[in-house]
């Protein structure tokens, strides 16, 4: 007896033979597919890219192979004498101070200093314009000190090379503006441009005194000693051992930009995220393409099936059908995806200035080819699972109707498996499994929601059609016949609309939010480093020159959580949002009340003259995620001396108020004696700020003034540039959606084309029928931008509401906009369609039908 | 007379449409020998071609038993129905039905690939030969005159070595001399192989050449007459 089904070579032949007809309705799936994953590996292997570049340029980024960061204090001897046995080694300093100059009518402006030694750099070259070499642009000459500096603060300042600029006690010569600085990514997130010079020079500023934030870093070339990664290892490990007291910070090449890394990470998901929104779009169009081809072959499946082709047989041969154009349309993706990166990096060289090199980086590629297939396989099991229940009775009877059985469940299962992969591997491929979570969530409950809505638009149209118009009853009645494009219409522009409607209400929120509330909220600065014994004349300072303003003061200091309930902070399994808080050092305060702006939650504040056990409150929601809370212990490490107190109670904190806020407070008797400096917060009237800040920096040149418009102006801009990105990607969510439109509307154009045909043969003008097309189209395009802006809005109003804690406003553009786009792009689209349709001369079709 | 190949007992099928139930075949019992050539006549909508879909297993009987080839047909499920209608059964349409991507040899291997054959192309291309085709191999049904693709579909359904082939007016879409001209096909390869053949017609003529006729009417075998076999041997050779 024959076999139970065919081999797979058997069945991709037949299936090969099967496309000889043309590909006809399988475009509109290569399209689809070969987008959405082309958007998925494009974007991932840009970021792979970024991340090579972190990790192959790791030495150069870094400095050395290795780096020993110390805050606020130089090595001891012991430990000078450690790095520099240990290989080549290069001491730098940084520092935040404020660059005034003679020759410039600007305020002066917050900089970020570096100071270097005669070995640096040990990897790399510094680059500066005019080719200038480096000792050439430090050193000094004729009694002067040099600086090369970078080009924005010329032009923050109004100075041109050559010119003098002051940074504390220190006047310089502009010498030339930098170019590249290998090492710039280390240092972070940098409020200020930089000013490089030498150590002698940042002795002259005078801006070195106990208390104010000087990072020391000490890099060191280890040679051959470091040549494998494993070497490295074992020497920080050996380190570790010898001077575990030293509490210095120890980064290596392999790990020298944790933060670019994390960022990129973060950056890459969501952009994935994206993309597969866009993939996932496209697989209505999938879905469709093979719906209609299946259609146009249910003769050929009935006659294999009166010729021996068993059910099994039938799925495998349009199964590897679907597979093998999968394959091709993928193919092809993952070869523009890895060629696109270079298109992309301009988008993120600005955000993240990385060396990068081009390179092939399979990971990003073979998830996307994996979520094509998943994609591809979770949105074709259906039709392909009602095509084998073809029965081949059908060439008996010629009804060649389309089946509207559902599949087996077998099909529906592995539809659920589909699904469930594609999520399983969204999670297992990034750590923060709650965003993947609620996006599986809102994914899967938009088609819900947006499936529903289009049956109800159907079964109403159904009990409405008997409207007065003839226009009016034959568009109702398109609406919901076997075969209408509503369904697919709906899903793919709703999907696709509400994306970009989330996205919008989100970027109008937030510009809004920068835009109105800032001048009565918000600080006009920070001022950083006021040591003790000049608080009392920065003070006075600050109500001569406005005697209105609001002044607050917090002591602060700097100091490393070390240990949480008994555990070392290194071992502690935080919550993703709140690891940052275990991350370097965070700013200390205490206080003998509970500080404006908190709240208490639990636990009790203690006593104003409280002088008992070392006690601290913590942020609640900190707490939380750190999975510590009243009556726990914690430790921190300020400037190499620990600090243990007992949480005494948990405060919650509105971040949103720009006031100070600090993580840990503790009790005034704990860390008093350390030494510390104060950090104030100043509001006052707009005109006066720049008055304050010359005077401020001319009486004390070791604080640093964060102006606060000027500080939310770069986190803007960066906003911004995260927000043009994003949007990027969600607008080929909306291409994806036109792509899905475009073949849901072409396949309707045969039932189409004969409606026209029949009714102009029964008197329609052409007039009429052009009405009722557009009014057909014009519906989709209301109904779907309506779902769009209803579930655009919900999902808006809970990021902006929940996770970014901002006050929500509805704006009435983001709608307006969208059902105009929406209608515009149906009618357009559908016109197009109809547009042929009309110019079908009724005789010859009716005849050949 | 020889075992039965068909056997049907009491055979009774009831579909339901919109307007209600609707019986097609109302007991119907009768034997087809081994080697036999019957026509099925009768006026239209009195069931022949439900009658053919029966025998070949594409329709379930309401009631009664079909046996082929000493086969229960209702022992078998849907997939063990197609595999022994690619074993067994040939079946030849009024409206051909070849593949349109397929060219004429891939239409005749088709069921012998299906079976798992190894040497699917060179037997079709024999069976092609047979029907006088061997010229026509590579190509495609749109390139071949209406009589050219019945004889393709008439080598496609004996290529598995059919022991019974189900016809449903193979002439029905031809003019009447390509029409006589497939039918002298059918009956010439039936005097070579000695399958059995069930062949639906409108056609008296043709009817009349089949060793037996058996008239439908209103879903009920009316008569059964024995037709001139011998006659229709002569004009085929
Ligand atoms: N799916 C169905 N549901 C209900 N009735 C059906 C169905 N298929 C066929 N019929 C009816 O069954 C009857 C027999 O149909 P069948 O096709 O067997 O007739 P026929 O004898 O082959 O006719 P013709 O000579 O016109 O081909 C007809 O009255 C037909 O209307
Ligand atoms: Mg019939």
């Amino acid at each position: 007896m024959n076999p139970q089904t065919i081999s797979w070579t058997t069945a991709l032949k037949l299936a090969w033979r099967d496309l000889r007809g043309g590909l006809g309705g399988f475009r509109v799936f290569l399209a689809c597919l070969a987008l959405g994953v082309m958007t998925i590996a494009a974007l991932g292997s840009v970021a792979a890219t970024l991340e090579a570049g972190i990790s192959r340029e790791g030495r150069t980024i870094l400095g050395g192979d290795v780096e020993f960061g110390l805050v606020q204090r130089r090595a001891t001897p012991e430990e000078r004498r450690f790095v520099t046995e240990a290989g080549r080694m290069s001491e730098v300093a940084t520092l935040r101070a404020m660059a005034s100059s003679a020759q410039s009518s600007r305020p002066p402006a917050l900089v970020e200093i570096k100071a270097v030694d005669d070995a640096y750099p040990l990897v790399a070259q510094v680059k500066l314009a005019g080719a200038v070499a480096l000792e050439q642009a430090l050193n000094e000459q004729d009694g002067i000190h040099g600086v090369a500096i970078d080009p924005a603060l010329l032009a923050r300042l109004d100075l041109q090379p050559g010119d003098r600029i002051s940074l504390g006690s220190l006047t310089a010569e502009i010498r030339t503006t930098i170019e590249v600085e290998p090492d710039r990514l280390t240092s972070g997130f940098m409020v200020g441009p930089r000013v490089l010079m030498t150590r002698a020079a940042l002795d002259a500023t005078e801006l070195v005194q106990p208390g104010s934030l000087v990072r020391w870093r000490y890099r060191v070339d280890l040679g051959d000693a470091a040549s494998s990664d494993d070497a490295l290892r074992a020497f920080i490990d050996g380190t570790e051992a010898e001077l575990p007291e030293s509490g210095w910070r120890i980064r290596s090449r392999m790990n020298a930009a944790p933060n670019a890394s994390r960022f990129i990470e973060r950056l890459g998901f969501f952009m994935t995220l994206a993309g597969l929104t866009a993939l996932i779009v496209g697989g209505v169009g999938v879905a469709n393409a093979v719906r209609n081809h299946l259609d146009t072959r249910i003769a050929t499946i009935a006659t294999l099936k009166c010729l021996g082709a068993t059910g099994p047989a039938i799925f495998r041969i349009y199964l590897s059908q679907v597979l093998m154009l999968a394959g091709l349309a993928i193919v092809a993706a993952l070869a523009a995806g890895a060629a696109l990166p270079a298109a992309g990096m301009s988008i993120l060289s600005d955000l993240v200035p990385v060396p990068v090199r081009a390179g092939l980086h399979p990971a990003p590629l073979a998830i996307a080819a994996v979520f094509g297939v998943l994609v591809t396989l979770a949105f074709t099991l259906w039709p392909l699972g009602r095509a084998r229940n073809v029965p081949g009775a059908t060439l008996f009877r010629d009804i060649v109707a389309p089946q509207s059985r559902r599949p087996a469940m077998r099909f529906l299962l592995a539809i659920a498996v589909c699904l469930a992969a594609i999520v399983a591997l969204a999670l297992a491929w990034y750590e923060n499994r709650l965003i993947t979570v609620y996006y599986a969530a809102g994914t899967a409950a938009s088609f819900a929601l947006l499936w529903g809505l289009s049956r109800g638009l159907m079964s109403f149209m159904r009990r409405t059609a008997n409207g007065k118009r003839p226009e009016t009853r034959l568009a109702f009645r398109n609406m919901h016949r076997p075969g209408t494009p509503a369904p697919s219409v709906v899903l793919s522009l709703g999907l696709g609309l509400a994306l970009i409607v989330t996205l919008a209400m989100i970027d109008t929120n937030l510009s809004r939010e920068m835009r109105t509330s800032l001048p009565d909220r918000a600080p006009s600065f920070f001022f950083l480093d006021i040591q003790p014994d000049q608080l009392d004349d920065f003070l006075t300072t600050v109500a001569e020159s406005d005697n209105n303003a609001e002044i607050e003061t917090v002591p602060m200091l700097r100091g490393r959580l070390t240990e949480l309930a008994g555990r070392a902070a290194g071992e502690i399994n935080a919550r993703e949002d709140v690891r940052w808080v275990l991350r370097g050092d965070r700013g200390l305060t205490y206080a003998a009340e509970l500080p404006e702006g908190s709240r208490l939650v639990a636990g009790e504040w203690w006593p104003h003259d409280y002088t008992g056990a070392p006690l601290v409150s913590m942020v609640d929601e900190i707490a939380e995620g750190l999975g510590v809370g009243i009556g726990d212990e914690i430790a921190v490490n300020v400037l190499g001396r620990p600090f243990t107190a007992t949480i005494a109670n948990l405060r919650a904190v509105e971040w949103e108020s720009l006031g100070i806020n600090f993580v840990m407070v503790f009790t005034p008797a704990t860390l008093q004696n350390a030494p510390h400096t104060h950090l104030a917060t100043i509001t006052m009237e707009a005109e006066r700020e720049t008055a304050l800040l010359r005077e401020v920096s001319g009486r004390f040149p070791n604080i640093t003034a964060i102006r606060m418009k000027e500080a939310l102006d770069t986190i803007g801009d960066l906003l911004r540039k995260l927000l043009y990105a994003i949007r990027g990607v969600s607008l080929i969510s909306l291409v994806m959606s036109v792509v899905v439109l475009a073949g849901a509307l072409a396949s309707g154009y045969r039932a189409r084309l004969y409606d026209a045909a029949v009714l102009k043969s029964l008197g329609a003008t052409r007039r009429t029928i052009l009405t009722a097309h557009l009014i057909e189209y014009a519906g989709y395009g209301i109904v779907t931008a309506l779902f769009a802006v209803l579930t655009g809005s919900i999902a808006a109003f809970a990021v902006i509401t929940y996770v970014m804690d901002l006050p929500w406003q509805f704006s009435l553009i983001v709608p307006l906009a969208t059902v105009g786009a929406a209608t515009v792009i149906t009618v357009i689209f559908g016109l197009l369609t109809s547009w042929r349709t009309l110019g079908a001369k009724p005789a010859r079709l009716l005849r050949s039908n | 007379m020889k075992d039965p190949l068909v056997s049907l007992r009491g055979v009774a099928l009831t579909l339901h449409s919109n307007a209600g139930p609707v019986e097609i075949l109302r007991g119907i019992d009768l034997d087809v020998p081994a080697g036999e050539t019957l026509g099925l006549v009768g006026p239209s909508g009195s069931g022949k071609s439900t009658l053919l879909m029966v025998m070949a297993g594409l329709e379930a009987v309401t009631a009664g038993t079909v046996e082929v080839d000493g086969t229960a047909l209702k022992d078998l499920n849907e997939d063990a129905l197609a595999r022994f209608r690619g074993d067994a059964i040939g079946i030849v349409f009024q409206s051909f039905h070849l593949i349109p991507t397929m060219t004429a040899l891939e239409n005749v291997a088709l069921p012998l690939e299906l079976a798992g054959a190894r040497d699917a192309q060179e037997k079709a291309a024999l069976e092609l030969d047979q029907v006088g085709l061997s010229h026509r191999l590579d190509h495609y049904p749109g390139q071949l005159s209406g009589g050219e693709q019945q004889r393709v579909a008439i080598a496609r359904a004996l290529v598995t070595g059919a022991r019974l082939v189900l016809a449903d007016e193979p002439t029905g879409n031809l003019d009447q001399e390509t029409g006589t001209k497939i039918v002298d096909l059918l009956f010439s390869l039936h005097a070579a192989r000695g399958m059995t053949l069930v062949l639906v017609t409108h056609d008296r003529d043709l009817a009349g050449r089949c060793s037996r006729v058996a008239h439908l009417a209103d879903g009920r075998i009316a008569s059964i007459a024995s037709g001139q076999p011998s006659a229709a041997i002569a004009t085929a050779s």
